[in-house]
């Protein structure tokens, strides 16, 4: 994404970043305001939108159903397809909006590959020959910087709204099972518990100095980008409020720019990283949280409508 | 690391528009504007058969018999005389063409240019070969606008407080919101110059201690600027920010009518939507309080 800056605009943004004073304002380990909706869109079975700063995203999940021969050996991943609209960023035009979108998708995919993600995706293994595929779509709508840690948002976000129903199976000739929805399926949807879905922190540096959550001009200036993805372990309520050193995982660690690291610089980038993605985590379980303890709205279309008027 | 969110956050702050203005009305694409009888159609308006229909959302304006609707998003539209702050794209023959948030492209001469110390003559050869270590692709300029006619918008940058952009930041507000004032360049006494271009955007930079020191962009200052002008200068850009979310006309008393409401609050929070909208309506009680 190349819009031009000048050589002094670059000099004052590196100064600022050294200095610890953003353009904005902001110190370098702080995020812009971010707000997080769900629901926003009809015809899904999970849906959010994610706003971090001028950057707009949507996130949706879709269930379909497969078949295939045995799915004991089958691991059923979460599916991800990013789309960069042109009108995000005149520097979508054309295949720039598909590069930035593919290097999301494949973060995003690798960073759910593997067996501690979401332990309730096993649900979805209806049968031995049927099983949901999740499928999440994520259309960035304005770029203003920092897209994969939004998508990461927002798809957690998504997919902590995502409500399903697991059918009956009901065993037909050759060791095949059909779906049939069964009686009182209304009252029989489900839910997902994201504890464990990934978070993705992207850090930047220029020269000696870190910091998270670039806008669009400082990452025209930046040096590396490293890109950190946790998984939080299980809560432990009697933990919570006492033990700031919650364990977690790391599913993603990628350096994405012609940049190395000293063994020694290396260590307190992935320290900053860990730590920063644990606050992220945090503050994103609080919202879903807080959004489930919100009285049900009479109408359904409200939030929809509402979310793109404004 | 601080993060913080939350869900959409209602406007608190409402505000009431005073319709004085009779022949202000407010249209969106698809509205009738009048009937074909009395008015001919001007800018964003077209024929629908016996009526006339706006094609843009904006202000119905009438001079005469002509109808025009003024759209509050496009494209600046030069006019002479109007300073514009641009990006230079391409470094032609003798000329330098420039983006400046118009339909077409600004065009800057050599000849239309000062050299260094202000000298004023002819530009030999040389210094064609010369216009890159001037201002290359990528270089922020300001200058003003001599004329725009189908060629392009000529600029000119004859005078020594324009030419080439240092050191500050450059925020971008829809051109709309730019009100048409005596001076755009203002020496701000908390210690930044603030040049409001026109065309929308809008150069930001630390203010020189030796007030005088205008070079036409020639000199170059590289000393990094301190962190206390760094503060004034982003606190600046975001009272901008405030001032473009809530749709209010930009220029110099709004501009300090913000930044001195803004100052109960930390540089940082000033990005927050409570905030901005609490410093905004601060800014319309005092415009209107004025006004009375």
């Amino acid at each position: 994404m190349d819009i031009d800056l000048s050589e002094t605009e670059k000099v004052y943004t590196v100064d600022g970043i050294h200095q610890g004073l953003r353009a904005d304002g902001r110190s370098l380990m702080d995020f812009r305001p971010v707000i997080v909706e769900f629901d926003v869109l009809p015809n899904t079975h999970g849906s959010a939108r994610v706003r971090v700063g001028g950057t707009d995203l949507l996130a949706a999940v879709k269930l379909s159903m497969r078949q295939v021969k045995d799915t004991t050996d089958f691991s059923n991943r979460v599916d991800f397809y990013v789309t960069c609209s042109a009108v995000a960023s005149p520097n979508f035009a054309g295949k720039q909006g598909d590069e930035c979108a593919h290097r999301v998708a494949s973060m995003l995919r690798k960073a759910y590959r593997n067996d501690l993600i979401i332990p309730e995706l096993n649900k979805l293994k209806l049968s031995n020959d049927r099983y949901f595929q999740t499928k999440v779509d994520i259309l960035i709508l304005k770029y203003d910087g920092n897209a994969l840690d939004a998508a990461s948002m927002a798809a957690k976000a998504a997919l902590s709204d995502m409500k399903f129903v697991v059918p009956t199976m009901i065993a037909r000739d050759g060791g095949k099972t059909v779906p049939q929805l069964p009686d009182k399926a209304r009252s029989q949807v489900q839910g997902l518990d994201v504890a464990t879905a990934p978070v993705i922190v992207t850090l930047n540096t220029v020269g000696d100095s870190i910091f998270v959550d670039a806008d669009l001009h400082e990452e025209q200036c930046v040096g590396s980008v490293v890109h950190v993805g946790i998984i939080p372990q299980e809560d432990q309520p009697d933990k919570m409020e006492t033990d700031d050193d919650e364990d977690c995982y790391i599913t993603l660690l990628k350096n994405t720019r012609p940049q190395t690291f000293h063994q020694e610089k290396f260590n307190d980038l992935l320290g900053a990283g860990v730590e920063a993605a644990k606050e992220l985590n945090r503050a994103i379980m609080q919202r879903i949280e807080e959004h489930r303890r919100e009285p049900v709205k009479k109408s359904m279309m409200h939030p929809r409508l509402e979310t793109f008027m404004r | 690391m601080r993060i913080e969110i939350t869900g959409p956050i209602a406007h608190t702050k409402t505000f009431e528009i005073h319709q004085d203005d009779e022949d202000s009305r407010v249209v969106v694409p698809g509205a009738a504007a009048s009937n074909r009888a009395e008015f001919m159609s001007g800018h964003g308006t077209f024929y629908d058969g016996d009526i006339i229909v706006a094609s843009v959302a904006g202000a119905v304006k009438q001079v005469n018999k002509l109808l025009t609707v003024q759209p509050f998003k496009s494209r600046y539209r030069p006019n002479v005389g109007d300073v514009v702050v641009g990006r230079v794209v391409e470094v032609q023959q003798k000329r330098w063409r420039i983006d400046i948030n118009s339909v077409q492209d600004g065009l800057l001469n050599l000849a239309n240019v000062s050299l260094p110390g202000g000298e004023l003559r002819r530009k030999s050869a040389e210094d064609e070969m010369r216009m890159r270590m001037y201002m290359e692709d990528g270089d922020l300029v300001v200058a003003e606008v001599l004329n725009s006619n189908e060629g392009g918008i000529q600029l000119q940058a004859r005078n020594l407080r324009y030419g080439k952009l240092g050191q500050g930041l450059l925020v971008k507000v829809p051109a709309s919101l730019m009100k048409r004032r005596k001076t755009h360049f203002h020496d701000l006494h908390f210690g930044a110059r603030v040049i409001l271009g026109r065309n929308g955007w809008i150069w930001i930079q630390a203010l020189e201690e030796d007030g005088t020191a205008e070079t036409g962009g020639y000199t170059e200052n590289t000393a990094t600027v301190s962190l206390e002008i760094r503060a004034v200068i982003s606190r600046i850009a975001n009272c901008l920010r405030i001032l473009e979310q809530s749709l209010q006309p930009i220029y110099e008393t709004t501009l300090i009518h913000a930044y001195n409401a803004s100052l109960e609050f930390e540089v940082s929070e000033l990005i927050k939507p409570e905030i901005m909208d609490e410093v905004a309506s601060e800014v319309r009680n005092k415009i209107a309080l004025s006004e009375e």
